[in-house]
Parts: C-alpha cells; structure tokens; sequence
C-alpha cells in the first residue's frame, strides 16, 4: 500500500482521472472530495464489503421448495 | 437460447431476454448475465438466474408488490451507465435474502437493482442515504390453520360461539 501523507486542500490524483481532496480534518475525520469519470464507482469500503457479504448469503444454495414454502407466507401489498 | 440451471434444469430462453448487468452483482463481479424465471406466478417473487453459472441464482421482488413507501434517486452516472432516458423504462427489484435457518427474509433496501427494460442493461446501486437497511425485514404471516369441517350446521355455529 502506498502511503502518503497530506494536509488539507491538498490532493491525490490516481489513474491521471481521480481525484481525491482533503477537504477537512476534525477530530479523527476526515472529509474527502473525490472527482471521477461516472462510470468509476466510489463507495465507502465498509458498506460496500456489507453489500458483497449480503449478496453471497443471498445466493442461496437452499432449495427451491425452502424458499417457496417461506416465500408463499409473504403478504402482496 | 439454454441456459443450464442448478434449480430448474435446462431452461430455454429467448436471447433478447438476457439482462446485461453492467457491473455484476457486488461479490459476483465477473457473471454479468442473467434471466429471470417466474417459478411460481402467484408470489411477488422471481428467482434472477445466472446465465453462465447454474448454481447462482438470487430471490429478487418488486418492492411496489411488498411496500409503500419505498423510493429513491437514481444517481446521475448511473443513469448513464444504464443509458437510460426515461424514468419510465426503469423497473426496480430488491434481493431477498433467506435467513434464521429458513425463517426469515430480508429484502436488500440499501443495494436494490434497477433494470433498464429497453436495454435489458441493469446495475445493483448502492443507496448513500440511511433511511434504508441492508436487512430490512419482511413480516411473515402466520401459516393457516386446518380448517376442520363441520357435519352439522349445529356444531359449525358451536365452534364459532
């Protein structure tokens, strides 16, 4: 991991298309601003890392029958 | 065109059908197509089949069938990535999740995935506001009981009083 050290206003530029700002520091945060293409996602790592988990518990390898038998208890709106 | 599946055998699919994701689903980056099979009609549910791998396959449903109030902005770079160019031709599902040994489920609130229906191009989104929940739980009504049946219309009302 390359490891820099800023203050702030001052930035990082990855890939010669991301930007990444300081913002402000206060206390033990830190506000980034980030500028990227649109098609670059940014996310915060620990929801992102959330959402992956949540997706492969998703993926189920349970039974159709499992699931339909629980699914049949959902009410329509 | 077939598609082999873990759940539901050999399926046959017309090729236009195949959804697009643009960037998989998180934590399934590299299987980027998918169908969807309506395996039980009378349910708000729909199993989303990998095209390419028949062990993957997610719940998914439309959130209009499960809540009221359910909604969200759909980011700028996302509309473009999904070419989108109206509001209309975007349909939204949420992944379901089954938990507590099968006894629980859980609808993704926070990553729900929205299909470009004009396209067949799709995204799962990650929400930024908090109103939501990655397990936001869905209430399971209570299964019926037997009904029992009554000889007479004496014992029917006895059972009622």
């Amino acid at each position: 991991m390359l490891v820099l050290a800023r203050k702030t206003g001052q930035s990082i530029v990855i890939n010669d298309d991301i930007e990444l700002l300081v913002i402000e520091v206060r206390g033990d945060q830190v506000r980034l601003g980030i500028n990227a293409p649109k098609n670059v996602p940014v996310h915060r790592k620990e929801l992102l890392e959330q959402i992956r988990a949540e997706n492969v518990k998703a993926a189920t390898e349970a039974s159709v029958d499992d699931i339909t038998k629980i699914m049949n208890q959902i009410p329509k709106a | 065109m077939e598609v082999r599946t873990l759940r539901f055998g050999v399926l046959q699919i017309p090729d236009e059908s195949v959804i697009t994701m643009v960037r998989g689903m998180f934590g399934f980056e590299q299987y980027t197509r998918f169908c969807m099979v309506n395996h039980r009609p009378d349910t708000s549910f729909w199993w989303m089949q990998c095209v390419d791998e028949p062990a993957l396959a997610f719940v998914v449903a439309d959130p209009t069938q499960l809540f009221e109030n359910y909604e969200f902005d759909i980011p700028d770079s996302e509309v473009e990535e999904l070419k989108l160019k109206s509001e209309s031709d975007a349909f939204t599902m949420v992944v379901l999740t089954i938990g507590s040994g099968g006894k629980e489920v859980t609808a993704n609130l926070v990553a729900p995935l929205v299909v470009n229906m004009q396209e067949m191009l799709a995204m799962q989104l990650i929400l930024q506001d908090n109103r939501y929940q990655v397990r936001h739980l869905l209430p399971l009504s209570e299964p019926q009981p037997t009904v029992q049946q009554c000889d007479t219309k004496e014992e029917e009302l006895a059972k009622v009083a």
